[in-house]
C-alpha cells in the first residue's frame, strides 16, 4: 500500500473532468431544487440527451458550435414536453415523470434498434467525436505534470478538457450567483417558499417554473457533455444513479448556495476514491474483491445521502432557515 | 360515501383503458407486415476458421470452451447448424470460431457428454447474426450458463430478466440472443399464438406487479412517501429465497416463508427506526422520499457485496412445460400466479371487511381525523409497513421463480414500473394499483409485439407519462388531490 499513489489518485478527483461535471449538473440541479424547489429526479436524462446531441452531431461531421447547440436544443425541448404536463401539478408527480422520462431515454438510447444512431448499449466510441474539440485546443502535444498529476495535454483525460470543464463551471456559478440575486431569481425564491403567494400576485408562475427547468436543464446537457468526453458515450453509464449521485452531490454541499454544487461534488469525488483505494491497499483481494469494493463506496453514498438528509438537510454551505423542503 | 359513489363513476375507466390499450395493440398487430423468414440464398457459407473478425461481408460465431471451473477444454468438437453448417475442434486454450457470411439464426452444439463431463448448463445455444449492426456482427456462445437455453426456448421468462437485469449495471452477457429478434422471423402463423402468449406472461407479470404496488400504495396512502427502496424490498425476498433453497437447503415452500418471515421483519424495523422517528419530527415527504434513494442505493449494493453482480436461481431445476389452451406455460407459474391473486383477494377482503381495514383506510382518508376518532394512526403505519414489505418479498420469491433467478437489481429494474402502476391506477388508492399493474405488465410484454424487445419497458412508462397527461389522478384517484 503506497499512501502517495493513494493520495495523488484522490486529490486527482479534485480536478477531474468527471467532477467539472457533476458540479455543472448539480447546478443545474440547484437551479430546479434549490432556486425553485423542482423536484427533478432525471438529471441524469438531460445529461445523457446533452451527450447524443453532441455525439451524434460530430459522429455526423457538424462543427462544435453547431454541436453544441444540437445538446442544447435537445434539453430545451425536452424540458419543455416534461414541463407542460407537469409543472401545473404536486411536486411528486413532477418527480415520477423526469425520473421516467429519463429511464425511456436511456431505454431507447440502448436498444438494438438504435443501433445505427445511438449505438445500441455499445455507445458512441471517442474517436467519432472528440477529434474536434481535441483540434481546438492550443496547448501543445505531449503530456504535462504539475505537482503530482501528469496528464496528457490534449488527448481524452486531458489537461484541455480541465480547463475547458472548470472554466465552465465558473462560468456557471457567476451566472447562477447573478441570478439568485436578481428579480428573477427572488421570484422563484418565492415560488419555492410559497407558489400560491406568487400566484395571488398575478405572477405567472408555471412560466417561470419552466424557465427554470430550462435552465438547470441546458446545464445539464453541458455537463452530459463533459461527462461522455473523456470517455465514451454509454448510456448506461448516464442512468438514475447520476441523478442521484447529483443529488447527493447538491444536499451534501448545500442547496440554495452557489458554491455548494462544487464543493460537494469535490468533496465527495476526493472522499469516496480514497476510501475505495484506501480499502483497495489496506484489505487484501482475498478478503473482499475489487468489485465488492466498487459496492461498498456505493453503500457509502447511499447511507451519507440518507444521514444527510436526516440530519443536516441544509449541508455543509446551507442556511437551515432556507431550507427548501416543502411538501 | 363518495368511495361508493366515485367507484360507479370510474367503473367505465378501469375497464375502457384496457381495452383501449388492447384494441390498440391488436390494431397495430393487424398491420404489422407479415414478417416472413428471410429468404436464404444459397450460396451461404461458413467456415471455420482459428480466429474470426467481423467485416463487411462475413460475420462471427466465436466462442471459448471452458468447463465449470474456466479451464479451456481443448479437442472438443464444435458443430455450427442453421443457415449454414460446418465443423471445427477447439484449440489448446479452447477457443474455435465459424466466419460465416449470411445473416440469420445459427445453433451452435457440443457434445451432449463433453457438455455434463465438465459440468456445463448446456450443450446448445442458438445466436442471431446481422452483418450490418455492430453488437450482432460477433457473436460470442458460451454453454456455461442455463439460461442461453432458456431464452431459446421461447417462453420469453428468461430474456425479461436478462435485458431487465442488464439494465443497470451495464454488463450484458452476450451470446445470449434477445428473443425479440429471435421471433421476429418466426413465420407470421404464429402471431396469433403470440398474441396469447404475450397477453398471457402480461397478465403473470402484471400479477406479480400488483403484489408489489398494492403494499407501496398502502404506504403511500397511510404516510404519503413514495419509497423507491420498496424495489429492494422485493429483491430481498427473492435471495433470502435463495439463501433458503440454495445455501440452508430448505424446500421452496420453507423457503418462501422464511423470506417472507424476513421481509416482514425489515418492514417493522424500517418503520421503527427510520420512518417513525421522522414522521415524529414532521419531516417532509419530499425529504423522506430521498431519504429512500439512499435506502435503496445502500441496499442495493449491499446485495451486490454478498450475493454478486450475477443472476442467481432460486430452483435450479427448469420446470417441465405444458400446453394450456393457447399458452404454454409450467407449473410453477400457474401456482405463482394462483398464489398472487389469493394473496391480493386476501388483502382486498381484510381492508374492506375488517375493522381493522376499515381504520387502514380512514388513515388514508385523513390521517388526522383518523386519529382524532380514536384511530391509533402508528399502528395502522406499522401494520402496513409489515404487510407492505411481507408482500414484496413474496412478489421477489414468486419474480425469482418465474423468471428463473433474480440478482442484485431486480427490483431497482421494476421500481418505475411500481410507480407507473401505482400513479395509474391513482395514488393511494389499493385496487387502483392491481388494475394499473396489470395494465402496465399487460401494455410491457404485448409491446413487445410491435416494438423491440429492449424497448418494453418504456411503453410501460410511457404510459405513466400519458396518465399525467390525461388523467394526473389516475383511474381511480380521487379529483382534488391534484393541485
Amino acid at each position: 500500500m503506497n499512501v502517495m499513489t493513494i493520495l495523488a489518485n484522490a486529490t486527482g478527483e479534485l480536478i477531474a473532468p468527471t467532477t467539472a461535471a457533476y458540479a455543472l449538473a448539480a447546478i443545474g440541479l440547484n437551479i430546479h431544487f434549490g432556486m425553485t424547489g423542482l423536484m427533478n429526479m432525471g438529471q441524469a436524462g438531460f445529461m445523457l440527451l446533452g451527450a447524443y446531441g453532441f455525439a451524434i452531431t460530430q459522429a455526423m461531421g457538424a462543427n462544435l458550435f453547431t454541436s453544441v447547440c444540437a445538446a442544447l436544443l435537445l434539453a430545451v425541448i425536452y424540458a419543455l414536453l416534461l414541463g407542460i404536463p407537469t409543472l401545473r401539478l404536486g411536486p411528486d408527480y413532477l418527480a415520477m415523470v423526469t425520473l421516467a422520462a429519463a429511464e425511456i431515454i436511456r431505454i431507447i438510447g440502448r436498444s438494438t434498434a438504435m443501433t445505427h444512431v445511438t449505438g445500441g448499449s455499445g455507445g458512441i466510441s471517442p474517436q467519432d467525436f472528440t477529434e474536434k474539440f481535441e483540434e481546438l485546443s492550443p496547448l501543445p502535444d505531449g503530456t504535462t505534470t504539475i505537482g503530482w498529476w501528469t496528464y496528457s495535454n490534449n488527448i481524452a483525460n486531458s489537461w484541455w478538457l480541465r480547463i475547458v470543464a472548470w472554466a465552465l463551471v465558473a462560468i456557471a456559478a457567476l451566472l447562477c450567483w447573478r441570478w439568485f440575486h436578481s428579480p428573477w431569481g427572488r421570484m422563484l425564491k418565492g415560488i419555492r417558499e410559497d407558489e400560491n403567494a406568487i400566484r395571488s400576485l398575478g405572477k405567472p408562475v408555471t412560466k417561470y417554473k419552466m424557465e427554470s427547468l430550462i435552465l438547470g436543464g441546458m446545464f445539464g446537457a453541458l455537463a452530459g457533455i463533459l461527462f461522455v468526453l473523456p470517455r465514451s458515450v454509454q448510456p448506461d453509464s448516464l442512468g438514475r444513479t447520476v441523478t442521484f449521485y447529483t443529488w447527493t452531490i447538491l444536499l451534501l454541499g448545500g442547496a440554495a448556495t452557489i458554491l455548494g454544487p462544487i464543493l460537494g461534488s469535490c468533496l465527495l469525488w476526493v472522499l469516496l476514491t480514497f476510501v475505495k483505494e484506501f480499502m483497495r491497499g489496506a484489505i487484501p483481494a482475498t478478503v473482499i474483491s475489487s468489485n465488492q469494493i466498487e459496492a461498498l463506496g456505493w453503500v457509502i453514498v447511499g447511507v451519507a445521502l440518507m444521514c444527510l438528509v436526516i440530519f443536516r438537510p441544509q449541508g455543509l454551505l446551507g442556511d437551515r432557515k432556507e431550507l427548501a423542503f416543502h411538501a | 360515501m363518495t368511495a361508493i359513489v366515485f367507484l360507479q363513476w370510474h367503473k367505465r375507466w378501469c375497464i375502457a383503458v384496457p381495452c383501449i390499450v388492447f384494441a390498440a395493440l391488436s390494431a397495430f398487430c393487424a398491420f404489422l407486415p407479415a414478417a416472413a423468414p428471410p429468404a436464404y440464398a444459397a450460396s451461404s457459407t461458413a467456415k471455420a476458421v482459428a480466429s474470426c473478425n467481423p467485416t463487411a461481408s462475413n460475420g462471427c460465431v466465436n466462442g471459448i470452451l471452458q468447463d465449470a471451473g474456466k479451464s479451456p477444454i481443448a479437442g472438443a468438437t464444435v458443430t455450427l447448424s442453421g443457415v449454414a453448417s460446418g465443423t471445427t475442434t477447439t484449440a489448446a486454450d479452447g477457443t474455435w470460431a465459424f466466419s460465416v457470411t449470411d445473416d440469420g439464426d445459427y445453433t451452435v452444439t457440443i457434445d451432449d457428454a463433453v457438455a455434463q463431463q465438465h459440468g456445463l448448463a448446456s450443450s446448445s445455444a442458438t445466436v442471431a447474426i446481422k452483418k450490418s449492426s455492430f453488437d450482432k456482427q460477433r457473436a460470442v456462445v458460451r454453454f456455461d450458463q442455463a439460461t442461453a437455453a432458456a431464452g431459446s426456448s421461447g417462453s420469453g421468462n428468461a430474456s425479461g430478466l436478462a435485458s431487465g437485469a442488464s439494465g443497470a449495471s451495464g454488463s450484458n452477457s452476450s451470446g445470449t440472443t434477445s428473443s425479440g429478434s429471435a421471433s421476429g422471423s418466426r413465420p407470421s402463423s404464429n402471431i396469433g399464438m403470440r398474441i396469447w402468449q404475450q397477453l398471457y406472461s402480461g397478465i403473470i407479470f402484471g400479477l406479480m406487479l400488483g403484489l408489489m404496488s398494492v403494499g407501496m400504495n398502502l404506504v403511500y396512502g397511510t404516510t404519503g412517501l413514495q419509497s423507491f427502496s420498496h424495489g429492494e424490498q422485493v429483491t430481498l425476498g427473492g435471495l433470502m429465497a435463495y439463501v433458503g433453497t440454495q445455501l440452508l437447503h430448505m424446500p421452496v415452500v420453507v423457503s418462501a416463508v422464511f423470506a417472507i418471515a424476513i421481509g416482514a421483519l425489515t418492514g417493522l424495523i424500517q418503520n421503527e427506526i427510520v420512518w417513525s422517528p421522522l414522521r415524529r419530527r414532521h419531516v417532509g415527504t419530499m425529504q423522506q422520499m430521498i431519504v429512500t434513494i439512499g435506502l435503496s442505493m445502500a441496499l442495493q449494493y449491499t446485495f451486490q457485496f454478498f450475493f454478486g453482480g450475477n443472476v442467481i436461481g432460486i430452483v435450479k431445476s427448469v420446470p417441465a412445460s405444458f400446453q394450456l389452451g393457447p399458452v404454454t406455460t409450467n407449473m410453477p407459474t400457474v401456482v405463482s400466479a394462483l398464489i398472487a391473486i389469493a394473496v391480493i383477494v386476501g388483502v382486498t377482503v381484510f381492508l374492506y371487511r375488517t375493522r381493522f381495514g376499515r381504520a387502514t383506510r380512514a388513515v388514508c382518508d385523513n390521517p388526522a381525523l383518523a386519529a382524532a376518532s380514536g384511530i391509533n394512526v402508528d399502528h395502522v403505519v406499522r401494520i402496513v409497513w409489515i404487510l407492505s414489505c411481507a408482500m414484496a418479498a413474496l412478489s421477489g420469491v414468486l419474480l425469482g421463480i418465474y423468471l428463473n433467478g433474480i440478482s442484485w437489481n431486480t427490483g431497482a429494474t421494476l421500481i418505475l414500473l411500481m410507480f407507473a402502476a401505482v400513479t395509474l391506477g391513482g395514488l393511494g388508492t389499493a385496487n387502483g394499483a392491481l388494475v394499473g399493474s396489470l395494465v402496465i405488465g399487460i401494455v410491457a410484454d404485448m409491446s413487445s409485439l410491435v416494438i423491440p424487445n429492449d424497448m418494453r419497458y418504456a411503453s410501460a412508462l410511457a404510459i405513466l407519462i400519458i396518465v399525467l397527461l390525461v388523467r394526473p389522478q389516475g383511474i381511480f384517484g380521487k379529483q382534488q388531490r391534484v393541485g
